[in-house]
């Protein structure tokens, strides 16, 4: 037995094709083993740009009904199944919307944020405009077709930098930032391009979904917008008692972003265990031992940096971990070392050289 | 010592050459060249190039303090890392 639900889809122009990338994505992720959501082709109306596809969610027991299953790779690097009711995912969607709104799809629908855009449309039956890929230049091309967009803040200043100037003429009405930190920075440029835009920033996690929206114009969260929250004494902020991995901390009635507590590292939205680039690394190549970590950077938020002791010089370890781990984990900042400074219990000191 | 902007220049030339596995010869990169649309750089490759640009002189860039609509050409890019010596 399935549970079907109707999403309706505003597409431009090239309607078949867009279609089916969409359900190639999600298909795609459901042979992969990563999602259990299936969409079953159906149309019963279609206009130039608009599709009916009736929204199966796959259950392998009467139990199952409803709900959505999606793998991420959350804070320890650990592949895990997050389960949410379909129902539940749709009742926490507390944004307006309407028929006319047309959300351009930035991010992957298999994951939870742009699983996250779909359920928003689904909800505000409005519509979804899906790039040729999830690349940068694609959601570029794509841009003067929508007026809502939901996307990272890294992906935005790619954005930036694909468009230039230009991108003030793209037909923005609403601009959801997600995924990553939004800095005042991001904000105010964003407005600057898009005085018109209504602009909001989601803190949401994988295990609890959406937690707090912002939308005044400056970065970090209300307190006041937050609920059964508190701060540790290590700085990371709980909600319902469950710790999020990420630390904050409190200015005036606000809270800021000032970290994460673990060591993932989060090179515009993709997140990297420091420990996967790390195992690679020694699997590829003749390295003895080798230490990766976060490296700001003014464009990706976080890319990704490497100490190693080992013959193999840098660019051949480059060229070698670039087909052993995506891309976005491959190290943009690769040193070579004598030996890697431990600490006093003999462990790899992990951010002596940060 | 500050670097003249012909050597952050050419320095970001040999690290696009480098980053692109030689893809995009040294040589044959122009200042006026797009970094992603021209040179086929994503993202990624941008930041890598950059980042290593700013080991090499000895800054960080502070996010506030870039306008990534103005920062596309490797001239465009190169003077506003030098400027931040």
């Amino acid at each position: 037995m399935t549970t079907e639900y109707k999403l309706w889809i505003g597409l431009p122009g090239r309607f078949p094709d867009e279609v089916d990338r969409l359900m190639s994505l999600l298909n795609a992720s459901v042979a992969a083993g990563e999602s259990n959501i299936h969409l079953s082709p159906e149309r019963s109306k279609s206009f130039d740009w608009i599709c009916d596809r009736r929204w199966t969610v796959h259950e392998e027991t009467p139990d199952e009904a409803g709900w959505v299953s999606l793998q991420t790779s959350g804070t320890t690097g650990q592949a895990k199944w997050v389960r949410r009711r379909f129902d539940d995912i749709l009742a926490k969607k507390r944004g307006r919307g309407a028929p006319q709104d047309r959300w351009l799809l930035c991010y992957n629908p298999a994951r939870w944020a742009g699983f996250s855009v779909l359920a928003h449309v689904f909800k505000t039956a409005a519509q979804l405009v899906v790039p040729r890929d999830l690349e940068p230049r694609s959601i570029a091309d794509a841009m003067p077709s929508a007026t809502h967009l939901s996307l990272t803040p890294s992906m935005f200043r790619k954005l930036l930098l694909y468009c230039g100037s230009g991108i003030s003429a793209m037909p923005v009405r609403q601009l959801t930032f997600g995924g990553e930190y939004a800095s005042q920075k991001v904000l105010d440029d964003a407005r600057k391009i898009w005085p018109q835009a209504h602009i909001t920033h989601v803190y949401a996690t994988t295990e609890l979904g959406d937690i707090c929206a912002v939308d005044d114009g400056n970065e970090g969260l209300p307190q006041h917008k937050l609920r059964n929250w508190q701060i540790t004494e290590e700085g990371e902020l709980m909600v319902d008692a469950h710790a999020t991995g990420d630390l904050w901390e409190q200015r005036g009635d606000r809270l800021i972003f000032s970290g994460r507590r673990e060591e993932v590292i989060n090179v515009g939205g993709a997140k990297v265990h420091p420990a996967r680039v790390e195992a690679a690394c020694i699997a590829v190549a003749d390295v003895v031992e080798c230490r990766a970590y976060a490296v700001k950077n003014a464009l990706l938020g976080e890319v990704v940096g490497l100490d190693y002791v080992g013959s193999i010089e840098p660019q051949q370890l480059r060229a070698l971990l670039l087909s052993a781990v995506p891309k976005f984990a491959v190290p943009a900042k690769i040193d070579r070392l004598d030996a890697l400074p431990l600490s006093a219990a003999g462990k790899i000191l992990r951010r002596a050289l940060k | 010592m500050n670097k003249t902007l012909e050597q952050v220049v050419d320095f970001m030339k040999s690290e696009i050459e480098s980053v692109s596995l030689g893809a995009n010869a040294a040589a044959e990169v122009r200042e006026t060249d797009e970094i992603i649309a021209d040179l086929g750089l994503d993202s990624l490759d941008y930041a890598t190039v950059m980042l290593r640009c700013e080991t090499w002189l000895g800054i960080k860039v502070n996010e506030a303090a870039a306008d990534w609509r103005a920062l596309r050409t490797v001239g465009q890019l190169a003077a506003f890392l030098h400027s931040h010596q």
